[in-house]
């Protein structure tokens, strides 16, 4: 009786399956909404109105949400050039078959672009390589990927870790001790930064590291690590750290509270910010430099995007990485204490979150990356 | 006739204690055979051997003449002994059909079970008991949604199923109505013609007389008799049950007559008292009074003191002291200084990795206030723990580091500190040592003494013939017998608890 | 129909929450996604669907048998990193045939150590399992520290994209199971599943091999594991020792959506597979909607409990009507 139920039923699905697969795929336009009448940038010419998608994987993090909002914002403005739609937007906390899910769904709703914040370092390819064949544009932002056919937009990880790496070893003095707090081991964005790092301090010989511990990218893991370091080497002249782990950093410092608090690495982020000039007030001696890799690459990349689907001509001198096919992003202006005051005027009327952050104009981004 | 199965002086021990010490059966092709005995004379034991649940540590059985040994119930099935088992071997999510032919489907070529054959024979099994069934049964029903009786028919079929040489029919009966009984003896008897052998355990008189060729009877794990049922009498049968000499040697001095009782104030009357298993209980206890709950095992001796203690729901009426009480919950019955004392200590009466001391005051922590005066605490736990003779490392140990009996002195310890008026106690020896119980029937009669009124369930039975002022036989929910003054006799306990229709005034 | 039969029905018919679910699921995405009844858009999805389906049909064979397998995940990425390491990267290509059969047999161990903690040495399966999990994380961790590895298209492409008679892969993949089941299911091994899951003391005593029955239902898991692991690796054409921790419990809800009871002996593969598609297609609808994390959340929980109150809450129901 029950199996008798469940064959109909089943059977019923399937017919409905089959038959749909056997209809043909209805023209795959886009249900393009008449553009608006004016488009003052753009001659008539360029008729064509662009869909672009996003697949982000993950949502639970400020960045991430900083990042959509940032693109619908650039978006807005191509929207109201008639240039592009409203964004295609799939977002939401999932792992590898779910993003490749996300992708599917943007490649069956006829996009023109993808761009795509990668949850897996590979096991997106065989996907997106597929979109690339059906002619999509596809760029991986934020996260290099060595997909055949998909450009890749982000800043110099390595380049981004030598500057606060620089910066400290210069404020040191080039001598002293320091840590290292580190993001995932075997990360490629990890891997490339402490690279980065090594090669900075490969050239000041007077520079000890004496211990190196993984913070996993978490505040609370990273003032955790921070602690454990401050109670073992209680006369540290200084720490390296990265991301998010900085706050928790200098949160452990503060809790130690040592004779000489060690010259550290921050992190961009209004919370650090304000975190910093309240300990000025204490320790007016205290050193640091706030550092950012900034969600402002992904509507960079949207720019990028936009032009790329308008035909414009890629300078391909400009391009570099594993595939040759990635834009390097100028990193943002990093904090210090000649400039902390611009930053505390920029994160009064911003939350406690927000990062600070650089979206390349669309002039800028024709200037860098395109032939005149 | 020719001898099927013999077993010969079994013997069979659970840890130190001795379940059996010789045990003796003998069926024939074509017969029923009583397997015969009071509470924990051995009889389980004996049938769980012959059908290969448990390993005989002694002994022998012998199939067809032929020394046999059964592993498992599987080794024994295959020689052709089948189990009617008391505890159903039924699993609930199944079907009817697919209980009884499990393990035995008949199966198409392919692999498959033949679902169409499996249908016709358990309907064929089915039309055995047809007309005796509340609602018609049919193979594809769930054994979930099978009552009582119903579940142990299609247990029974089950064990046909087999066509068995040799059937056990454990306490097969007992949740059966007179109907199906009598469906029941018909079919043993057509089996009987067949030539197939019936073990019969049972504590049912009139069905043992009804249907049995043969007897054999147990006691304290010895066979102390047997022979043609035609030859015995009720009462003869009632006597080999029963030890001759009483070994209790901790009868209680100063039990209450008829006529002392009289005089005591009424502390508790319970009036139609109903719940799943009890069919409205009437009883009136005394103050003072040493009331004693026997019977067979579970004909609602626990369900009747747990009622009384709030724990089950229950229809009809309770009244203390004059004054009808309804208690939703055990708090409620505390408060009216009702204490009671479980037989399964590890479940229900101790919380075993907390210390003594937590134990023989959690249901008075209120009285040291907050924060706890742990000093007072103290002090009150150690007099529990003196009062008792309580032996222990220290009252910070844990219960699980405590033996058996004193372990249960902290489960009556605990309620001794409330100064409870009524306490219920549901098979508290159960598994005591001897040293011990002697403490406890002595603190039963100081608190009795003291005006403290008792009811005091056991499947002891020397117990309670020792201790009671007065004893209710239990049967299927409802009292029975009542035993006061000089019927109070192991004898009468046991007549009555198995239903023989005679009763002796006198030893 | 009135609301008692209607209950009943439920009772019955446990994958009935499941499949009312999915039709609904189904309905929101078509109307969502135009063109998900085409050819492509369905070969899409169920391709992505069937690591997980599979998954849930091990997961409910184990949760019948009365167990649960916490471990599938770990074995999923030994077969993924299996296949990224020998066919994709520096491997060969043209053994292919041969990793997937090394990656089966993988599976079977695995599920093998399972069975025998559990089965043998009658360890506690949830625990057991969780323990046997951190070990083929480790070991596929071991195999392949960084996520990478390519496996060449033309081969999974073979899985991607193979389509015949216009129906995907996938679809044949669930039939074959399915009709794998059907036979199982009224063979007598069926039978003794039911009955070890439903109880298993009870089974003993009639005679039923409940200890090999707890074995093979582990076995099973494992053996499903590993060809979800082989379509994962297809699918995405790579190695990540990671990619199934995300996994393991998915296939429980799967199963707990699909009406399989928590308790054993209730229930049948049918519905897990419904649950996995389920649960599936309700993440693509609320990554299509670009809705809050604690909606997310939210929304998976609810699905959860609801499936897991349905049958007491209908119990009660008709218990009060009595």
């Amino acid at each position: 009786m029950s199996k008798k139920l469940f064959g109909v039923l089943s059977a019923i699905l399937l017919f409905a399956m089959v038959l749909g697969a056997c209809t043909p795929a209805p023209a795959a336009a886009p249900e393009a909404p008449a553009a608006p009448a004016e488009a003052p940038a753009q001659p008539a010419a360029e008729a064509k109105v662009f869909t672009i998608g996003i697949s982000n994987s993950f949502i639970s993090s400020e960045y991430r949400t900083q990042m959509i909002s940032e693109l619908q914002e650039v978006n807005k403005e191509y929207m109201d050039q008639g240039i592009t739609t409203e964004l295609v937007i799939e977002s939401a906390d999932t792992d590898t078959a779910g993003q490749i899910q996300q992708l599917q769904n943007l490649m069956s709703k006829g996009v023109d672009a993808i761009l795509v914040n990668p949850g897996d370092v590979t096991g997106l390819n065989a996907t997106l390589e597929e979109a690339v064949a059906k002619g999509i544009l596809v760029i991986s932002v934020d996260q290099e990927l060595a997909a055949n056919g998909v450009y890749n937009v982000g800043i110099d990880q390595k380049e981004w870790a030598k500057t606060s790496a620089q910066w400290l070893a210069e404020k040191m003095g080039g001598k002293g001790s320091i840590v290292e707090i580190e993001g995932f081991p075997g990360h490629p964005a990890n891997v490339v930064r402490m690279e980065g790092v090594d090669e900075v301090l490969a050239n000041y010989p007077e520079m000890q590291v004496l211990a190196k511990d993984t913070g996993k990218w978490d505040e609370a893991t990273g003032q955790q690590v921070m602690s454990n370091f401050l109670a073992a080497y209680p006369t540290l002249d200084g720490y390296w750290t990265q991301d998010g782990m900085a706050i928790g950093a200098l949160q452990a410092v503060l809790a130690a509270n040592p004779a000489k608090f060690p010259v550290g690495v921050g992190e961009a982020r209004c919370q650090f910010i304000n975190l910093w000039t309240e300990v000025l007030a204490t320790h007016p001696d205290f050193e640091t430099i706030a550092v950012a890799n900034h969600p402002g690459v992904s509507p960079t990349g949207l720019r990028i995007a936009v032009n790329l689907l308008m035909g414009k001509k890629l300078d391909e001198s400009k391009l570099g990485g594993t595939n040759g096919l990635s834009f390097v992003i100028p990193l943002v202006t990093a904090v210090t204490k000649d400039n902390l005051q611009d930053a505390v005027t920029l994160c009064q009327d911003k939350p406690e979150t927000y990062l600070i952050d650089n979206i390349m104009t669309d002039q800028e981004v024709l200037d860098a990356y395109f032939v005149k | 006739m020719t001898v099927l199965l013999s077993a010969q002086n079994i013997v069979k021990r659970y840890g130190g204690v001795i379940a059996l010490s010789d045990g003796n059966l003998e069926v024939s092709s074509g017969e029923v055979v009583a397997l015969v005995g009071a509470n924990g004379s051995g009889k389980s034991t004996l049938s769980k051997i012959i059908n290969g649940v448990v390993v005989l540590d002694g002994g022998q059985l012998l199939l067809d003449g032929v020394p046999v040994q059964f592993p498992s119930p599987q080794a024994a099935r295959k020689m052709g002994i089948a189990t009617v088992f008391q505890e159903l071997s039924l699993i609930p999510q199944m079907s009817i059909a697919e209980n009884i032919w499990l393990t035995r489907e008949p199966l198409h070529p392919t692999g498959t079970v033949d679902q169409k054959e499996v249908t016709e024979r358990t309907k064929r099994l089915l039309k055995l008991f047809e007309g005796t069934f509340k609602t018609e049964l049919t193979p594809d029903v769930s054994v979930s949604s099978l009552q009582p009786d119903e579940k142990q028919i299609i247990e029974i079929l089950k064990a046909i199923s087999v066509d068995p040489r040799i059937l056990i029919l454990d306490e097969a009966t007992a949740s059966l109505d007179s109907r199906q009984v009598s469906r029941l003896f018909e079919l043993v008897a057509t089996w009987k013609l067949s030539g197939k052998a019936i073990i019969f355990v049972s504590h049912r008189m009139e069905e043992i007389f009804r249907i049995a060729d043969t007897y054999s009877v147990l006691r304290n794990g010895k066979t102390v008799g047997s022979g043609k049922i035609k030859e015995v009498t009720e009462k003869e049968l009632v006597n080999l049950m029963i030890e001759k000499a009483s070994v209790f040697t901790h009868a209680r001095q100063n039990r209450a007559g008829a006529k002392e009782l009289a005089q005591k104030p009424v502390y508790l009357t319970v009036n139609a008292l109903a719940t799943d298993v009890l069919r409205g209980v009437n009883l009136q206890v005394r103050r003072g009074e040493l009331l004693g709950l026997g019977g067979l095992m579970g004909q609602g001796q626990r369900e009747l003191l747990r009622s009384i203690f709030g724990y089950i729901h229950y229809h009809g009426t309770i009244n203390i002291l004059g004054k009808d009480v309804h208690y939703r919950h055990p708090a409620d019955a505390i408060k009216d200084r009702t204490a009671f004392v479980p037989g399964d200590r590890g479940k229900e009466g101790l919380l075993y990795i907390r210390s003594i001391l937590e134990n023989i005051l959690l249901p008075s922590w209120k009285e040291f206030g907050v924060p706890t005066r742990m000093k007072k605490a103290h002090e009150v736990a150690v007099g529990v723990g003196e009062s008792l003779n309580l032996k222990m490392a220290g009252l910070d140990e844990p219960v699980s580091s405590l033996s058996g009996g004193n372990a249960q002195k902290v489960v009556i310890g605990k309620w001794l500190k409330r100064k409870p008026q009524l306490l219920l106690l549901d098979d508290p020896t159960k598994g005591v040592d001897v040293g011990t119980k002697a403490e406890f029937y002595k603190l039963l009669a100081n608190l009795c003494d003291e005006g403290k009124t008792i009811i005091f369930y056991s499947s002891d039975d020397e117990e309670l013939v020792g201790l009671c002022d007065r004893i209710l036989v239990m049967h299927d929910g409802n009292i029975r017998t009542e035993l006061v003054d000089r019927m109070i006799t192991k004898r009468n306990l046991v007549a009555a608890s198995l239903g023989a229709s005679e009763e002796e005034q006198h030893e | 129909m009135n609301r008692r039969r209607w209950n009943q029905l439920l009772l019955r018919y446990p994958f009935l929450f499941a499949l009312i679910l999915l039709s609904v699921a189904i309905l929101v995405n078509a109307i969502l996604q135009p063109t998900f009844f085409t050819r492509e858009s369905l070969n899409n999805n169920m391709r992505v669907f069937l690591p997980l389906m599979i998954l849930a049909v091990g997961q409910a064979v184990v949760i019948l048998g009365g167990g649960i397998d916490i471990s599938v995940g770990g074995i999923l990425s030994i077969v993924n990193t299996i296949l990224a390491t020998q066919v994709g990267l520096n491997g060969s290509p043209e053994k292919m045939w041969i990793y997937v059969g090394l990656s089966l047999l993988a599976g079977l161990a695995a599920g093998s150590l399972n069975g025998f903690f559990v089965s043998v040495l009658r360890l506690q399966p949830i625990i057991t399992t969780y323990a046997t999990s951190f070990l083929f994380f480790g070991i596929a961790l071991y195999i392949l520290p960084n996520p990478g590895g390519g496996i060449p298209q033309a081969i999974s492409g073979l899985y991607r994209n193979t389509t015949p008679l216009g129906i995907p892969l996938a679809i044949y993949v669930i039939v074959l199971i399915l009709l794998g089941w059907y036979y199982l299911r009224h063979s007598r091994y069926g039978r003794y599943l039911y009955a070890v899951g439903g109880k298993a003391e009870a089974a003993y005593e009639t005679g039923v091999p409940v200890v090999g029955i707890q074995f093979s239902t582990y076995v099973i898991s494992g053996l499903m594991a590993a060809i979800a692991g082989i379509a994962m690796s297809m699918l995405t054409g790579s190695g990540n020792a990671d990619i199934g921790s995300a996994m393991t419990l998915n296939s429980v809800t799967a199963v707990v959506i699909g009406g399989t009871a928590f308790s054993g002996g209730v229930g049948g593969i049918a519905g897990p597979i419904i649950g996995a598609m389920t649960l599936q297609m309700i993440m693509n609808i609320i990554s299509f909607a670009n809705i809050d994390t604690w909606w997310q959340t939210f929304v998976n929980a609810l699905i959860i409990v609801i499936a897991l109150a349905l049958p007491g809450l209908l119990n009660l129901i008709q218990g009060r009507k009595k």
